[in-house]
């Protein structure tokens, strides 16, 4: 079990469970407070890191990482296009 | 032939550079499953920014808890899968049976909190019908819900899988593995929606 | 596997039945183009104006009804009865499955006959009803296109689990088209949400429970008749001998793929 533990998944596995935190602290335990003011940059630092997480989650655990660069490229696209979009409506709309 | 990939492991022989992971039809549900949730995403994010003072005054009414426990209970569960495809691969059948197990128990786990935390809704009074932020609350994660449910029979079937594999022919073998990465994929994509239904009506923005 | 000994007349059939669902996505989305429509109106539109625009379009309502009625109850029992039929030869011959599949495809077309049927009879009489009654006639034409879904989502799953299945060798279906009917069966559960809600995303005519499980049944029958059509070249001859021991999904394994073989001793 130890040896299969040691591979690329653990370690993106760590990385997402940190991002969590990360997130996690960004807005319930620090950004909160001043939700008014920061109210669009809170929310874009919140949808980046998702996204980040969502990335890693397609290329190293679904192994999209190795794959034909067509099938990757269609879901980076997917990660890029749904993140800016849900960013930008927030600065824009409205 | 099929060279190791940098997994920093030489057994690891199956993701070689080039190679479509599972079979390409998944990926044909996978990214038409996707667009059909970023539509939901795309509306919600207009909605919120429509109206963005009573969705950040609802969100109040959820706790944040709730949705990292969400969140550690199914990344956990994608890595025990992730590890079980990588055990099947090397025939570690007891051992890939094992994590498989524990995917769906996290996975069955998640689900059970999120009955409670509904409950929990609709004894403080609050439902679908209450605000648009709830419509879109309840209808996003219940579909999602759905989606993790099949997930968890996807599992069951997963298991069943890998344990055929010991008695498997050299004509099967292949096959069988194949189904038990589309299986993983499945239930990575579930996780992967809940981090961006996590980071839309958990996180406090 | 012996070869395809259909008469020339059932072969015939089999390729026009194959069109036939071409035919019903231009002939009966076409009449609903026809009539004017769409985009639906919201389900909390005001009764008064909702039929002062119905009664505006009332005989493109009737012409485009009967088109949904002419072509589509025809061409969706055709189609219907012909996949079933090829999915039997194809790709799994479950009686079960094909009977099912006859079945709910019939229901579909008599659902969707009652929602031309209604939205007729609403337009016929538009003039003279009062606006509640317009619009509630107005609700069952859209209701009937989307919360009967269970019939069409129980297709879609038999047709997808049939072509995933063993023993489909692939030379009609793709194993993707199987995963494909899967997900466009998991959209239908979107129209159970249309009652609980009168306007938004997720109302009759809402981005999501209108157009996500309407507009995938019909392009799944356009992807399954264009697959159709473009396989008949191979199978119209009968089938294919060298394939038809060869599950599908092995059709896919790359060249030199190797799995750990046992003897590597890991």
């Amino acid at each position: 079990m130890k040896e299969l533990v040691y591979q690329r998944a653990t370690v993106i596995f760590a990385l997402l469970l940190l991002v969590t935190g990360i997130s996690f602290w960004l807005t319930v335990g620090h950004g909160a407070a001043n939700f008014h003011e920061a109210k669009s940059v809170i929310w874009t630092q919140v949808i980046i890191l998702a996204f980040v997480k969502v990335r890693w989650v397609l290329l190293d655990f679904m192994e999209l990482r190795s794959a034909p660069m067509k099938l990757r490229v269609l879901f980076e696209a997917w990660v890029t296009g749904v993140a800016a979009f849900l960013v930008l409506t927030d600065w824009l709309v409205a | 032939m099929v060279a190791s990939q940098g997994t920093g492991r030489s057994k690891d022989v199956t993701t070689a550079r080039g190679r479509i992971p599972a079979e390409p039809g998944i990926w044909v549900f996978i990214l038409l499953d996707m667009s059909i949730f970023a539509e939901m995403f795309g509306i919600y994010a207009w909605y919120r920014a429509v109206d963005h003072d009573l969705f950040r005054s609802s969100q109040n009414a959820v706790n944040p808890l709730y949705g990292l426990i969400y969140t550690l209970l199914l990344l956990t569960s994608s890595w025990c899968v992730v590890m079980a495809v990588s055990a099947a691969r090397q025939r570690l059948i007891e051992l890939s049976s094992k994590l498989v197990l524990w995917g769906f128990a996290l996975g069955a786990a998640f689900a059970a909190i999120k009955i409670v935390e509904y409950c929990a809704k609709f004894s403080a009074g609050i439902t679908p019908l209450t605000n648009n932020f709830f419509m879109f609350y309840f209808v996003m994660t219940l579909v999602h819900l759905l989606h993790a449910s099949v997930g968890l029979g996807v599992l069951v079937y997963m298991r069943r899988q890998v344990s055929h594999l010991a008695q498997s022919t050299v004509g099967t073998d292949g096959r069988r593995m194949r189904m038990i990465e589309v299986a993983a994929v499945y239930w990575h994509m579930v996780d992967l929606l809940w981090i961006v239904l996590f980071a839309l009506f958990y996180l406090r923005g | 596997m012996k070869p395809n000994e259909s008469s020339r007349f059932d072969s015939q059939l089999e390729r026009l039945g194959a069109w036939s669902g071409i035919a019903w996505v231009v002939v009966c989305g076409g009449g609903f183009g026809v009539t004017g429509l769409l985009p639906v109106q919201a389900a909390s539109s005001r009764p008064a104006e909702l039929a002062a625009q119905l009664s505006e379009i009332k005989y493109q309502i009737l012409i485009g009804m009967m088109l949904v009625l002419i072509g589509g109850l025809t061409f969706l029992i055709t189609w219907s009865i012909t996949m079933a039929y090829q999915v039997r030869k194809y790709a799994n011959p479950s009686p079960l499955a094909f009977y099912g599949m006859v079945a709910v495809g019939l229901t579909g077309a008599i659902i969707g006959m009652l929602c031309a049927v209604i939205g007729s009879a609403m337009a016929f009489r538009v003039d003279t009803l009062a606006p509640d009654t317009t619009q509630l006639l107005y609700d069952l034409i859209w209701f009937l296109f989307l919360i009967p879904w269970p019939p069409f989502m129980l297709w879609q799953l038999l047709a997808g689990f049939a072509i995933l299945s063993d023993q489909n060798t692939g030379v009609m279906f793709p194993r993707w088209l199987g995963y494909f009917s899967l997900w466009a069966s998991a959209l239908e559960v979107f129209s159970a949400l249309s009652v609980f809600f009168y306007d938004g995303p997720f109302s009759y005519n809402g981005l999501v429970t209108f157009w996500v499980p309407g507009a995938s049944f019909f392009i799944w029958v356009l992807v399954f008749a264009v697959v159709q059509i473009r396989a008949w070249k191979t199978v119209k001859d009968g089938l294919p001998q060298v394939t038809a021991a060869q599950p599908a999904l092995e059709a896919h394994d790359d060249a030199g793929l190797v799995l750990i073989p046992e003897s590597a001793g890991i």
